[in-house]
């Protein structure tokens, strides 16, 4: 065989490339991990990940489309999620006339992806009337939002180059954006408030936009990993100086950082307002975010599962065993009694992919033929790049 | 939870980030890229590291992200000819004419091959793969190995003509009739 070829190769890449970031790469890798686990834990609640289908409403809905509604008003603050194509809210279901991968909840409505092509997911707007509006496309799933305004954003690879794109949904209008790298390092790691959390490529945090002003300050670094924000609370991975995870930590303009040791972490979302933090942990799991003592929410905090997002100040949505195969329940749970509402029961029997709304996690979970208990929860898998190469 | 062995993972990159560089380079033609490339690929590696249990698994899974990822790049935008003249760095061969030449035909001309085609010459042709190996990485048959390496050198003939001889090359894989 000749050298020759191979010998011009080898002189053609004869370069000095730049180190690699090992931060950059062990930090965004972690929070990969943290997702798949949390979703690893709730799928495994039904004994095996499945694709959800045939969701029984266990109250307020008679499950059919398009049912009466005498309230114009599009409502965000309740549970909500999709079955294929279908919004569900505890009022009345809508057909998107699409399959929904993944959304979000803003005051004005709903952010979603769905697939429009074999490596590209559209990003729609729905407020409640007419047809969902094609805002954007992407190839990674993952939205951030702010559910009690009206921005929401995501990885916008509609033109050439990449960018991290934030809209105000209540006027239809991109109100920010920035060139962003790979998927890997989306730039968005939480909207709050008006602002957008801005991360270098480990996901920590380094800035803070106001999508108002445009105005940026800056957080420092605080080289810890990134969880949630609401008003002036933000969470972080609480690590051992191995890596090894332990929790959650809550710092605030006031007092000193709130410690929540649970020998878990990756996942965790404030209630509006920031008085309490759903943590994932084997069993439904709320703490106090000015103590860090967890709650006692009774019969609902031995329920295997976690809360996902909170409807409002005090009702946390969580997914939970339905004490049967294949199944999972959906709750609206009062906190901090932990008197829970069942919403709804997830049949996981065949092809239907179910989404629930402002998770990190993509909740989709679709069926492996080999792996029963395989779930797919990242658009990242080395044999499946769906990644756009930003400039 | 158990920490993932970073002591492990930063060696194994250390040891092998300069080879996948010029890999991913030969593939994308573009340094800032291929930076990107590595790191989006090892990310993943890091991600699956505790099932890939050792560096050669570990450098076999990295060179399939890279593979894929570059395809996947190409699919989507064709950028690639899009993109303005580059900022080449130094190096031990920069500032020799033939050197500077060299690189700027034969990156040339990798650019003008489909991006499966390019990935197997690169991956049969610089990173020595056997046939099956190549096949294993691109998810494709054997066959379309064969068919995909026939078409590129062929291709590659036609546009460095003299500047460079396959023709052993070609009789000893029967890569062309």
């Amino acid at each position: 065989m000749t050298t020759q070829l191979k010998t011009l190769m080898d002189r053609a890449a004869d370069l000095d490339f730049a180190a690699v970031d090992l931060d950059a790469i062990t930090g965004a890798g972690d929070r990969t991990v943290r997702r798949r686990r949390v979703a690893t834990g709730v799928a495994g609640l039904a004994a095996a990940a499945v694709v959800a289908t045939g969701a029984v409403l266990l109250g307020g809905d008679d499950g059919d489309t398009k049912t009466d509604f005498s309230d114009d008003s599009f409502v965000t603050d309740v549970p909500m999620w999709t079955e294929g194509s279908v919004l569900h809210t505890p009022e009345r279901t809508y057909d998107l006339g699409i399959d929904v991968l993944s959304f979000v909840r803003t005051s004005e409505g709903v952010v979603f992806t769905s697939q429009i092509g074999e490596e590209t997911l559209g990003v729609y707007s729905f407020t409640g009337e007419g047809e969902p509006e094609l805002i954007g496309e992407t190839g990674d799933p993952h939205l951030r939002s702010d559910p009690d305004g009206p921005f929401a954003g995501w990885l916008d690879q509609s033109g050439d180059r990449a960018e991290a794109v934030v809209i105000d949904q209540e006027s239809g209008e991109r109100v920010w954006s920035a060139p962003a790298r790979l998927e890997h390092s989306f730039p968005i790691v939480a909207i709050d408030s008006g602002s957008a959390y801005l991360a270098d490529a480990d996901e920590h945090p380094t800035h803070v936009v106001d999508l108002g002003s445009g105005e940026e300050d800056d957080l420092g670094s605080s080289g810890l990993g990134f969880v949630d924000a609401e008003g002036e609370l933000t969470a972080y991975l609480l690590e051992s100086p191995g890596g090894a995870d332990l929790g959650l930590e809550i710092r605030g303009a006031d007092g000193g950082p709130v410690e929540i040791r649970n020998d878990d972490g990756g996942y965790g979302v404030f209630s509006p307002g920031g008085r309490w933090i759903s943590a994932a942990a084997e069993d439904v799991s709320v703490y106090d975010t000015a103590t860090g003592e967890s709650l006692d929410l009774g019969a609902t905090g031995d329920r295997e599962g976690f809360g996902y997002a909170w409807a409002d100040v005090d009702t946390l949505m969580v997914l939970t065993d339905a004490g049967e195969a294949d199944a999972l329940d959906m709750l609206s749970c009062e906190i901090p009694s932990g008197d829970c509402t069942p919403i709804a029961s997830f049949d996981l029997a065949s092809g239907t992919v179910f989404a629930i709304p402002d998770s990190d996690i993509l909740w989709s979970i679709a069926r492996d033929e080999g792996s029963a208990s395989e779930v797919e929860v990242e658009a990242s898998a080395a044999e499946a790049s769906s990644t756009e190469r930003p400039e | 939870m158990v920490a993932r062995d970073r002591a492990a993972f930063a060696e194994f990159v250390a040891a092998r980030s300069g080879a996948l560089h010029r890999a991913a380079y030969l593939m994308v033609g573009d340094v800032g890229l291929a930076q990107d490339l590595v790191q989006e690929a090892l990310t993943k590696t890091y991600v699956a590291w505790p099932r890939l249990r050792d560096p050669a698994n570990a450098e076999a899974y990295t060179r399939k992200a890279i593979t894929n990822t570059a395809i996947t790049w190409f699919r989507r935008k064709s950028w690639y000819g899009e993109r303005p003249a580059e900022f080449v760095p130094e190096s031990a061969a920069a500032g020799h004419a033939d050197a500077v030449a060299v690189r700027s035909t034969l990156m040339g001309a990798l650019a003008q091959l489909p991006p499966r085609q390019r990935a197997v010459v690169v991956l049969r042709y610089y990173e020595d793969l056997t046939e099956a190996q190549t096949a294993a990485v691109l998810g494709c048959a054997v066959g379309t190995v064969k068919s995909q390496g026939a078409a590129a050198l062929g291709k590659l003939r036609d546009l460095m003509g003299d500047e460079l001889d396959l023709t052993d090359l070609i009789n000893n894989e029967g890569a062309l009739a």
